[in-house]
């Protein structure tokens, strides 16, 4: 019996995004509070308040992209990361991407132009608005992934990500495949001007 | 009364005189507490404030009208010990031998643990023959009458023992890197469960998370919701088994159900038959007879309906020789109402289910705080600044 984690990742359309579905409120408003908090946070204002409020918004958003997806919304695309206990051949699971984000931002430094630490890069963010944001992030995951040292990461990344308890082991190669699969997802919400909300299920 | 305090003021002075003198003198624990009482207690009828952890603080272990034991502690920044100046415990034929002890010992332990995240104990009369004889019973080890201290190497199997924690659990709990007395610790103090821990290994739900680091609600966003999910969820099935066994809060007479030791999923066995019939669950299990519980969260309400039949389909898939109980939160019951669809489903597939007093925006309430109070204790800057629990129950 499954009792870990599972995460769908949701590509929603921007007319969606921006005007809800039938009822259902558009994601912007919940997005909007959100981004506020973590633009105070990056500046310092550490409020416990404010923690759970972004934690409220981000669950307020998982529940109205589901509520869309059960209204028959045109979500574009829903990618499901399986439990752990999920057979292998049906791509990466939940927990082998959630390593790889642990490990990139504990250890990560992208050699690029600018900002090297991730302090203003969305990894483990679990929405990704429309525009900008999106395309930001897109940027970083295809300097990531283009790594020549890739296989190197995600096998420090299996050793080293607190998610990965000892009954929980994954393969690095997975970790790989997690992370260009979350690629694919973004390249694919470029092209199609589409949101991305992931969704926890337990 | 009257008559004791007059005797008392006007006994004072002379017996500021003669401390000095007899500062190396024994000085007998009853004495030692009734005067620790009046001369440090920092509030009054005219106000004050609680005691620091340095002070001298005096506390009394009563139950109703019995006072079980009186003991004055404070803490010792120099050797990060809990000194006990005075220690004074009794026996009553309405508890079991050593109750009063243990639940004094419990007491001083936290204290230390508390006030420096240390577990050694100082009495500085000697370490008393009740304390003695608990540590034998409890761990085996057999402490001399000579000695004052209790190193951690003594304590903590004592702390540990004290708290009921298997000695599956205790390595389950060592295996992730967290120490088993702050484990205990936070049992003790209420803010979670031995049960909870469990549920939550069989997750693979890092400890190192609750106990050491949690991830930012902001900065972790995705290993937060995943941290959060499976907490409500623990807290879930705690109650669940609570409305099972029938207990209110408090009261400690129930049907009282155990864990299976070795299970690969959180299984528990009770000694009588669990019978719910009624509007909010349907449950039906024999006396002996081990079950699992397959607790269901959602994100909204109107997702409620679509996920029982995957809670029913996962009823289907726990370990042979088991029996699984669905339990859902509170706000199924709207759900119920709307349109009873799901009961229908519910019933037809003759599942045992249940719904728990609390609802999905509670479960979540409730894990917030009690991470804040558990973060408290990680940071050591942080831990007992002021020695008052800001989180009161």
């Amino acid at each position: 019996m499954s009792i870990n984690t599972q995460i769908s990742s949701y590509l929603v359309p921007r007319s969606l995004w921006e005007s809800g579905y039938q009822g259902t409120a558009p994601l912007a408003l919940p997005v909007r509070d959100a981004l506020d908090i973590e633009r105070r946070w990056r500046k310092g204002v550490l409020l416990r308040n404010e923690a759970t409020r972004y934690a409220i918004c981000c669950k307020r958003l998982q529940g109205m992209v589901r509520e869309m997806a059960m209204k028959g919304a045109p979500i574009t695309y829903v990618h499901v990361w399986g439990p752990y206990e999920q057979e292998e051949g049906h791509g990466p699971r939940a927990v082998a991407y959630l390593a790889i984000v642990e490990y990139l931002r504990r250890f990560y430094q992208p050699d690029r132009p600018g900002e090297r630490s991730l302090k203003y890069d969305r990894i483990e963010a679990t929405f990704h608005p429309p525009g900008d944001r999106l395309s930001a992030q897109l940027r970083l995951l295809t300097k990531t992934q283009s790594e020549s040292r890739l296989a190197e990461m995600c096998a420090y990344a299996v050793r080293k990500a607190d998610v990965l308890t000892r009954a929980c082991p994954v393969s690095a190669a997975e970790c790989e495949a997690a992370i260009r699969q979350r690629h694919r997802l973004f390249v694919m919400a470029l092209e199609q001007d589409c949101g991305l909300v992931d969704a926890i299920d337990v | 009364m009257e008559s004791t305090s007059a005797r008392l003021e006007a006994s004072g002075p002379r017996r500021r005189e003669t401390d000095s003198q007899d500062a190396s003198a024994w000085v007998s624990d009853a004495h030692t507490v009734f005067r620790d009482a009046l001369s440090f207690t920092s509030w009054t009828v005219e106000g004050g404030s609680l005691p620091q952890r340095g002070d001298w603080s005096t506390y009394r272990l009563a139950a109703k009208d019995i006072i079980l034991g009186v003991v004055t502690h404070r803490y010792n920044a120099t050797t990060r010990a809990l000194d006990v100046r005075s220690y004074f415990c009794g026996e009553h034929p309405l508890f079991k031998d050593l109750e009063a002890t243990r639940a004094l010992v419990v007491m001083l332990l936290c204290q230390a643990f508390q006030t420096g995240n240390s577990l050694e104990l100082n009495f500085e009369q000697g370490v008393p023959f009740d304390v003695r004889t608990l540590i034998e019973e409890r761990t085996g080890k057999i402490i001399s009458g000579h000695t004052s201290v209790l190193p951690r190497e003594i304590t903590e199997p004592l702390f540990v023992s004290l708290s009921g924690i298997s000695a599956r659990l205790e390595a389950r709990i060592k295996d992730h890197g967290v120490g088993v007395g702050t484990v205990c610790y936070q049992i003790f103090r209420g803010t979670w469960t031995a049960l909870q821990i469990n549920t939550l290994l069989d997750r693979r739900i890092p400890l190192t998370w609750l106990f050491r680091k949690t991830p930012h609600a902001v900065g972790n966003t995705i290993l937060y919701m995943h941290l959060v999910s499976h907490l409500c969820l623990a807290l879930l099935e705690e109650y669940a088994l609570k409305r099972l066994e029938n207990r209110q809060f408090g009261e400690t007479t129930s049907r009282r159900v155990s864990v299976v030791e070795g299970a690969s999923l959180s299984t528990y066995v009770a000694e009588h038959a669990l019978t719910v019939a009624s509007d909010d669950g349907c449950v039906d299990i024999p006396a002996g007879s081990p079950f699992t519980l397959v607790p269901l969260l959602f994100h909204t309400t109107a997702e409620m309906q679509e996920r029982v039949p995957d809670g029913v389909a996962r009823l289907q898939r726990v370990p042979e020789g088991t029996r699984g109980v669905l339990v859902l939160p509170m706000d199924f019951l709207s759900v119920a109402a709307l349109g009873a669809k799901s009961l229908d489903l519910l019933r037809s597939a003759k599942a045992d289910w249940l719904i728990v007093g609390q609802s999905m925006a509670q479960l979540s309430a409730e894990v917030e705080q009690k991470l804040a109070i558990t973060a408290e204790q990680i940071d050591e800057n942080e831990v007992d600044a002021t020695n008052v629990d800001k989180h009161t129950d």
